[in-house]
């Protein structure tokens, strides 16, 4: 298939195709899976065909809709009626009312939590209503295991315009022209990197896609190429053309199931389709992509690890220079980027640089998805422009904090990035604030933290992830993490001494100049801002053996206020190795010798009397006498 | 371009990374993890620097010189980020003793206690006042830490032979790791697991033995600390004294430091001395690394003379000896031979060759291993003076380089590391053998023949060649051309067993040009199809332009063959000698190397000089103990044809004399005169007169006729199994290696039959079992190892020639393989 | 043959034995030693008995594997049975109410000072104990030796202590305190021993110490552990092993303990390897 026949079949599939007709979009990212949007979208082909209308309507299982807290998520086409949490008993109601009498079931709308008010289209959903989904924006209309739904939607066309009319310095002058940065986390000028990648002497070369996404609480990546693996496929054979690269790899963790299927079948697709392989679209420009299955190790989303275990060898960094741009892949010329880079460079070669630019800030252009997650409303991926205020982001999207509880901090950028407290709101998120706040861009990871929130215990969490996930090769890292780790442990259970603080930061100096790569480089941030912006919270947990969040388990103290107390033994009963004493309608007591703090007591105790208390620092209430 | 480094300006070129530049001006800079002969690793970051214009830290391990670059060694910032790191690798090594102000007091009561189980202190370690982290924190000057010291309690690996790995100690450097796949090629041990986790292991967390190390020591040597150490030395305290010696086992002759403590070898280590490289550049194999202290120190050592008195052997003095002995020699002059082992020094051999002509009127030393592969190679070129001599230099610069019938990985070990450094600068390496080895996993083309194919593949390859190349112009051709014209390619290559396009595929890989290099050893030697084999690679050499790299078996075998060179046409050899002495042609026999004599023989007068008691001592009239390698002075010319000294390091055991003394004395005693000598360098100023080592090739010796490959091979028929003789290098003298260490019986023993494991699943042969093998003219029983690159209907057992392996019953001397029969005793 | 009831690792390179041993266990009084043999083959070497449990009919003792023999012993398991345990031999300590006494133990006197504290405790001492170890994951028997001390010190080269000094460093600074200390005791290794000596000497304070040269019968029959005390030749088995240490001589007991370090080396060298089992 060559460029005119492209554009042939795109008619071809387009004419083929009813605008009007009515179809049944059900959510198939894997967020919604959990929430079982498989077996909804079987009852709907059931109900379609047991109502007789499945010649008259279509149902598709799409990728990722982004907004995962409200999930099974169903949108009616062409008219976008946007039904939420739906359960398999609300199946024949949506088909026989809404689809068939086009009328619209109010209980399954989305109800804005501070009015009240029911909302039916889509775009109108406060959620939605903000962001600016470039990327996200298709994964509701296309099944991502079909390349005609990908080719009607104009897929393809900005390789087609890259490879007829383009030169590669071209591609590279719009990618550049662009202001596109890196999304892995570093926000290299992607323009800039291409450049010296093509510049390297050698005729081979490569092309990959870091799709890695070590980083637990990021699944941005994972919801593009599960949802539009072709325009994360389109944007890198854009990218090979510019370089020219003849092979490139798509670097998939294995614990992404559905996104490795995903991509595979759509490599398979293009091959067949010739958007893949030898002269592709019949410009004499040869490219293929193999996918590669990462072991599970979080460092090896670092490039030089990853190009590691590419070549069958433990993934563990190496010293740069030689950058991979000069010596990568089996010491051939590599140009690296990430999953949501590949499909911008999609947009802006579809759309046009300046189109682009005109989005995000002055060094930031273009969007960012972030996964919204933690202590928040609306937990999803939301794609915003760059410059865009963190207070829009998770109030104004992201619809407060959940039980309505005081914003406290946010982390940003994985387990290496910074916690930003809430006196920086206001910060526009891009690559210089977010640096200078002492975080990171890095995946996108966006955790939410409220008042019970420890923010030792978070810095504790993280710096263990990257101790553990350390590789184990550079001194600073390897030793320095599991120092630091040692020393937060120490002080979470509260055997902090007066110069543990001074000993972090000399401690995170060391590893943050001293390590090998980012992952060495990063993981003391965790530990820096929250010094830097909750002191007092560690001198809570040193001097005062006081975790002020009450999270810290060997820090809490459970007694019972003897005025309260009913004696209703309900604790008695609930606690595992009863360390509750007292008889029927007497005040009972806790012996602290024998608690394990595990909080049982506080949680059966009816919410009208309240008399188990939850404290730290204070000794338990004093055991009135008999 | 230049730099300046802490000011200092330097002219330097762009091959040489900021730390050695550094360190060759004098300038210290900390490094755990950098070593001259390994990539940069940048794992311990010990040795950052600042650059000027650039933030942050840099290794100065990968940091590569750029004009005009300003390198900072030494700041404020730069001393702490140091001391840091440095506490960080001490938190987790018992680091005890490095900050306790008693160290050397305690050290000098406390020398028993380096023999403790779990080293938790400097003064238990192996490596005490050697670690190069000790080095460092003297350096640095730290001496506090602020953190509780952990011990990782890792259980301490003593499974293997030679050497321990204690990880508790390891502060993950690297460098053995790096040693073993870089330099040696075996990639036998990796980093496994993660993060702190992380440790040296094998895969599957096997034995090293079982995971195919060959104990070469290297990464014992580039150990900084003491996690990998020798199980014979590490509970010694430090040696008094280190001499420089020349290894006497294999022909490429590593230059060795062996460290003695009160007179007695506790150690012998790679020369790695980086002003002038040895040849060996600071790598050794396990015969000249650990099996030097117990061949040395062996029970089996001779110490006193010995004569035959009424039929059984006596102690006496050198005089009453040495009279006896030369009484015995006078009468039967002329009616006698010498036959000397090629291991001994040039002055011991120089010596044993003037006695043996002017005392013994025989016609100077006979070789104990027989022909060697450079006299099968004189032999077949009409008489070389000197054989072709290529360093190991050329051979780790050659761009193809092609393998023949020689395991050189076990032969010659540090001749496999220049071969594998070709590989590594992008050589191709072509392997031809009758079995799959060690070699072919980095071959870019193994081809595996029929037993005794060698030359018909070669021919093979000459006729490929023919057809594409031009006529060469050199003598002979045309006879060359026309014996080969006889047999069709395929006729050749089908009795080779060979599939023609892989013929094909070897010779174009040799005509592409670039230095190429032909090896070829001791395998070749002591089979019918020697002498054509030979032929075929001297032409193969003629076509090509490639090198003729003869690797000499033992360590002086270069030494020998040029003292042998002089002799008469048709001086008896080794066999020839055995021959006379059966038939009783010979009346005295003077033994001063192993070889295995005739049950029935006519000798009147035997007499046996050897450092080690052995079978021929039964047998003889007296019996003169001689000092080893390392008990005497003298050069081994090695396989380059380069003589190179070698320092005394012990005084000789009991009354142990060298060599050339013995002869020297005897020929006295006989009337004999020109053999007096009072030191090893008289006899090296009597050779350098004799100009022995200064003889050049001139002038190209024409093409050979070429020897058209052999009749087709023999049917199965009762004996279905070949059984190849293989040459085994494991030897020092009349002492084999497994009867002296335990530890090397694990690695490599004679008593051992490698077979296939189709074959030993046919016969019912487990792993370890005894098998009974039977040939037309003999038997003899061996235990079983299943090797997966035995081809089907192939099996190999040891020839050594120590009496250990009863391969010499099932053949004929010169037979090289046998056909046999392999069943399973129960 | 006596039945080895326990047999641990406590910390690196030392390990704990109980063995059952009902004679020895009902005459055992502190400071005394027994006579160990690991194998019908093996060598005699004296461990100081550590506890013992006259109703159980069981003695521990703490050894260290510095040699062939105690690399053996450390092999052993519950269970096994030992050809040789002889004992209770050499005079026991004298244990009388000093007032306050300072014991210093290191490595395996961690455990032979533990009996010789408690007898003094009960004689109504008052009794400062002071643990040398190098580092902390090499401490042991702690609340043992607390329960039967007034005080509780340690001298370690390790931050968790955050102390640096060696044993004579912690009794100087202790008698710079102005502590008063009538008597003491140090076992340990020779130069412990010698070193607290040397630190107690100044202030005149008799310091007893249990020598440890080599011995072979253990009952006064060899000569073997012949020792040099006020001049005189004494037997360490039967006229101690504990001595005034003021009146020994170091130097003399230093050079015979390493008499015959070559062939020891040898034969630990010989053992291990030993131990690698042949392939086939």
């Amino acid at each position: 298939m060559d460029l005119k026949d492209l554009e042939k079949l795109r008619q071809e599939i387009v004419a083929a195709r009813d605008g009007k007709r009515p179809c049944i979009t059900v959510c198939g990212g894997t967020g919604c899976h959990a929430y079982g949007c498989l077996k909804v979208a079987q009852a709907f082909r059931d109900e379609v065909r047991r109502q007789g209308l499945q010649d008259k309507v279509d149902v598709r299982q799409t990728g990722c809709h982004g907004f995962c807290e409200r999930g099974p998520i169903v949108v009616l086409q062409p008219r976008g009626v946007f039904y939420q949490k739906i359960r398999l008993a609300d199946v024949p109601e949506v088909v026989s009312k809404t689809v068939g009498g086009g009328e619209v079931i109010d209980r399954l709308l989305y109800a804005d939590p501070a009015t009240g008010e029911k909302i039916a289209r889509e775009e109108d959903v406060p959620f939605y209503k903000k962001q600016h989904r470039l990327l996200l924006g298709s994964n509701g209309f296309i099944d991502p295991t079909s390349i005609d739904d990908y080719i009607a939607l104009g897929g393809y066309r900005a390789l087609a315009k890259a490879l007829s009319g383009m030169s590669p310095d071209d591609v590279i002058a719009e990618a550049t022209a662009s202001g596109l940065r890196g999304r892995g986390g570093a926000g290299f000028p992607t323009g800039k990197k291409w450049a010296i990648c093509r510049r390297s002497p050698g005729e081979t070369k490569y092309v990959i896609c870091n799709a890695d996404e070590g980083d637990p609480g990021a699944y941005m990546d994972r919801s593009l190429l599960e949802g539009n693996p072709h325009s994360v496929i389109e944007g890198m054979i854009i990218g090979a053309y510019a370089i020219g690269a003849r092979q490139g790899f798509v670097y998939v963790r294995n614990e992404y199931p559905l996104a490795v299927e995903n991509v595979t079948a759509a490599v398979k697709d293009c091959r067949q389709r010739g958007l893949l392989g030898k002269s592709i679209l019949g410009s004499g420009f040869d490219f293929d992509l193999s996918i590669f299955r990462g072991a599970g190790a979080f460092v090896s989303g670092e490039e030089t690890s990853l190009m590691a275990s590419i070549e069958g060898r433990r993934a563990s960094p190496r010293q740069k220079p030689p950058f991979p741009a000069l010596a990568g892949l089996w010491g051939k010329p590599t140009n690296i980027n990430n999953v949501e880079t590949w499909a911008n460079v999609t947009w802006i070669l579809r759309n046009g640089a300046k189109a682009y630019a005109a989005i995000g800030t002055q060094d930031s252009k273009g969007t960012k998805i972030f996964a919204l997650v933690g202590k928040i409303n609306n937990t999803g991926l939301v794609e915003v422009p760059m410059g865009m205020k963190l207070r829009e982001i998770i109030f104004d999207i992201g619809g407060g904090i959940k039980g309505g509880k005081p914003f406290k901090a946010v982390q940003t950028g994985g387990p290496s990035g910074g916690c930003i407290p809430a006196g920086m709101l206001d910060l526009p998120i891009d690559y210089a604030s977010l640096a200078q706040a002492g975080s990171m861009m890095g995946s996108g990871g966006m955790i939410v933290m409220d008042e019970d929130t420890c923010m030792v215990d978070v810095a504790r969490y993280f710096l263990h992830f990257t101790q553990e996930e350390s590789c184990g090769k550079c001194v600073p890292c390897r030793v320095g993490t599991r120092q630091m780790a040692g020393i937060l442990a120490r002080i979470t259970r509260g055997q902090g001494e007066e110069g543990d603080l001074e000993k972090l930061e000399t401690l995170a100096k060391t590893v943050k100049a001293g390590s090998l790569c980012g992952l060495g480089q990063t993981a003391p941030n965790p530990v820096l801002t929250t010094i830097r912006h909750f002191r007092h919270e560690y001198d809570a947990h040193i001097r005062e053996k006081r975790c002020p969040a009450l999270a810290c388990k060997e820090l809490l103290t459970f007694g019972i206020d003897q005025k309260k107390c009913i004696g209703c033994l309900l604790c008695l009963k609930a606690c595992p190795v009863k360390a509750v004493s007292g008889t029927l309608k007497k005040p009972h007591d806790i012996d602290q010798a024998v608690c394990i703090k595990c909080g049982a007591c506080f949680e059966v105790c009816p919410a009208k009397v309240r008399a188990v208390t939850k404290t730290s620092g204070a000794p338990a209430p004093e055991k009135v006498p008999q | 371009m230049n730099i300046t480094i802490d000011g200092r300006r330097f002219e330097v070129q762009g091959t040489k990374t900021v730390l050695e530049i550094a360190k060759e001006n004098g300038i210290y800079i900390p490094a755990l993890c950098s070593h001259p002969r390994l990539a940069p690793y940048a794992a311990c970051r010990l040795c950052v620097v600042e650059i000027k214009g650039r933030s942050g830290l840099h290794p100065s391990c990968n940091t590569y010189p750029e004009d005009g670059m300003a390198v900072v060694t030494d700041s404020e910032p730069l001393r702490l980020q140091r001391l840091k790191t440095l506490e960080l690798i001490l938190s987790e090594h018992p680091n005890a003793c490095l900050i306790c102000a008693e160290k050397e007091k305690c050290e000098d009561h406390k020398a028993s206690i380096r023999k403790v189980g779990e080293v938790t202190g400097c003064v238990f370690c192996p490596s005490n006042r050697r670690c190069e982290l000790q080095e460092v924190v003297g350096k640095l000057k730290l001496d506090s830490l602020p953190y509780d010291s952990v011990y990782r309690g890792l259980e301490v690996r003593r499974g293997d032979p030679f050497f321990i790995q204690d990880y508790n100690l390891c502060i993950l450097c690297g460098r053995c790791v790096r040693v073993c796949r870089e330099v040696r090629g075996a990639a036998v041990i990796s980093i496994v697991r993660r993060g702190s986790e992380a440790v040296v292991g094998t895969a599957l967390d096997r034995k090293l033995m079982d995971a195919g190390c060959q104990f070469c020591g290297a990464c014992v040597d580039v150990c900084p600390t003491g996690a990998l150490a020798e199980r014979a030395s590490r509970h010694e305290p430090p040696p008094d004294a280190v001499a420089k010696t020349v290894c006497p086992h294999c022909g490429v002759g590593c230059r060795l430091d062996v460290e003695t403590l009160q007179g007695r070898i506790v150690a012998s280590r790679p020369d790695a001395s980086l002003e002038a490289p040895a040849v060996n550049r600071g790598q050794a194999c396990v015969r000249g690394r650990f099996t030097l202290r117990d061949t040395v120190a062996s029970p089996r050592r001779l110490r006193r003379p010995m004569i035959r008195k009424d039929g059984k052997l006596v102690e006496t003095g050198w005089d009453a000896a040495l009279a006896f002995v030369a009484a015995g020699l006078k009468p039967r002059a002329g009616k006698a031979a010498l036959v000397a082992s090629s291991q001994l020094s040039l002055e011991d051999l120089f010596v044993l060759d003037l006695f043996s002509r002017s005392a013994l009127k025989a016609d100077g030393i006979v070789a104990s291993l027989g022909p060697s592969i450079l006299d099968e190679l004189s032999a077949a070129a009409g008489g070389l003076k000197a054989p072709p001599r290529a360093s190991l230099a050329d051979v780790a610069k050659a761009r193809t380089i092609l393998v023949l019938g020689e395991n050189v990985a076990v032969s010659h070990p540090v001749a496999w590391v220049e071969i594998l450094d070709a590989v590594r600068r992008g050589g191709r390496l072509l392997v031809v053998g009758p079995k799959d080895d060690p070699m072919s996993r980095h071959a870019s083309l193994s081809l595996k023949v029929r037993p005794g194919g060698e030359p018909a593949l070669l021919a093979a390859v000459s006729k490929a060649l023919l057809e594409k190349g031009a006529p060469s112009g050199l003598k002979g051709f045309d006879a060359f051309k026309r014996s080969l014209d006889g047999s069709s390619l395929a006729a050749c290559c089908e009795s080779a067993g060979v599939k023609e396009e892989d013929c094909r595929r070897l010779a174009g890989a040799l005509a592409e040009g670039g230095p190429a290099a032909l090896v070829f050893g001791q395998g070749l030697c002591g089979a019918p199809w020697t002498k054509a084999c030979v032929s075929n690679l001297w032409n193969l050499a003629l076509q090509t332009g490639a090198a003729l790299f003869p690797l000499a078996e033992e360590s002086d075998s270069f030494g020998a063959w040029l003292l042998m060179r002089r002799r008469a046409a048709g001086a008896p050899d080794l066999a020839a000698v055995l021959r006379a002495a059966a038939a009783g042609t010979l009346k005295a026999l003077y033994l001063a190397g192993p070889a295995s004599l005739p049950a029935k023989h006519g000798l009147e007068f035997l007499v046996v000089q050897d450092s080690f008691m052995n079978d021929s001592c039964q047998a003889a009239d007296a019996v003169l103990p001689a000092a080893t390698f390392a008990e005497t002075e003298g050069n081994w010319v090695n396989l380059e044809g380069r003589a190179q000294k070698s320092m005394k390091a012990i005084e000789p055991l009991g009354e142990a004399k060298p060599d050339w003394w013995i002869a020297s004395r005897l020929a006295g005693l006989m009337g004999a005169d020109g053999c007096a000598f009072e030191g090893a360098d008289r006899i090296k100023e009597r050779i350098d007169e004799e100009g022995l080592l200064a003889v050049r090739e001139e002038g190209g010796q024409g093409f050979l006729a070429a020897c058209p490959p052999g009749g087709p091979a023999d049917k199965a028929g009762e004996y279905p199994l070949v059984l190849l003789g293989e040459y085994s290098p494991d030897y020092y003298r009349t002492l084999a290696l497994c009867q002296t260490s335990p530890d090397f019986k694990v690695l490599r023993d004679p008593g051992w039959i490698k077979i296939g494991p189709e074959d030993a699943a046919g016969a019912g042969l487990q792993e370890g079992a005894t098998a009974h093998v039977e040939s037309s003219s003999g038997t003899m029983e061996a235990v079983v190892r299943i090797t997966a690159g035995m081809p089907k209907g192939v099996a190999a057992v040891s020839r050594l020639d120590h009496g250990l392996s009863g391969f010499s019953r099932l053949s004929a001397a010169a037979a090289g393989s046998a056909r046999v029969k392999i069943t399973r005793v129960n | 043959m006596a039945k080895i009831l326990r047999r641990e690792r406590l910390v690196p390179n030392l390990h704990v034995l109980e063995v059952s041993a009902p004679e020895v266990a009902r005459k055992s009084l502190p400071g005394q030693f027994v006579m160990v043999m690991p194998d019908e083959r093996g060598e005699r070497i004296p461990l100081t008995i550590a506890d013992w449990d006259r109703e159980k009919g069981s003695v521990t003792a703490v050894f260290m594997t510095v040699g062939t023999t105690t690399h053996k012993l450390a092999r052993l398991s519950a269970g096994d049975e030992i050809p040789v345990f002889v004992g209770p031999l050499g005079k026991p300590s004298d244990i009388q109410n000093y007032g306050t006494v300072l014991l210093a133990g290191g490595c395996f006197g961690i455990a032979a000072i533990y009996p010789i504290a408690r007898a003094l405790k009960e004689a109504g001492n008052k009794v400062i104990t002071l643990i040398d170890v190098k580092a902390g994951y090499l401490l042991y028997w702690e609340e043992k030796l607390r329960k039967v001390s007034d005080r509780f010190l340690v001298s370690a080269r390790d931050h968790r202590f955050a102390t640096k000094d060696y044993v004579p460093a912690k009794i100087k600074s202790l008698l710079a305190e102005g502590a008063k200390v009538d008597r003491a005791v140090a076992i340990g290794c020779t130069y412990l021993m010698y070193s607290a000596c040397e630190a107690t000497r100044p202030a005149g304070i008799k310091t007893m110490v249990s020598l440890n040269p080599i011995m072979v019968d253990g009952t006064g029959m060899c000569g073997a552990c012949r020792c040099a005390v006020e001049g005189k030749t004494r037997f360490a088995c039967v006229d101690g092993p504990d001595f005034d240490g003021h009146a020994v001589d170091w130097a003399e007991l230093f050079a015979r303990r390493k008499s015959y370090l070559d062939d020891e080396i040898r034969s630990l060298c010989y053992w291990e390897r030993t131990q690698l089992a042949p392939c086939a």
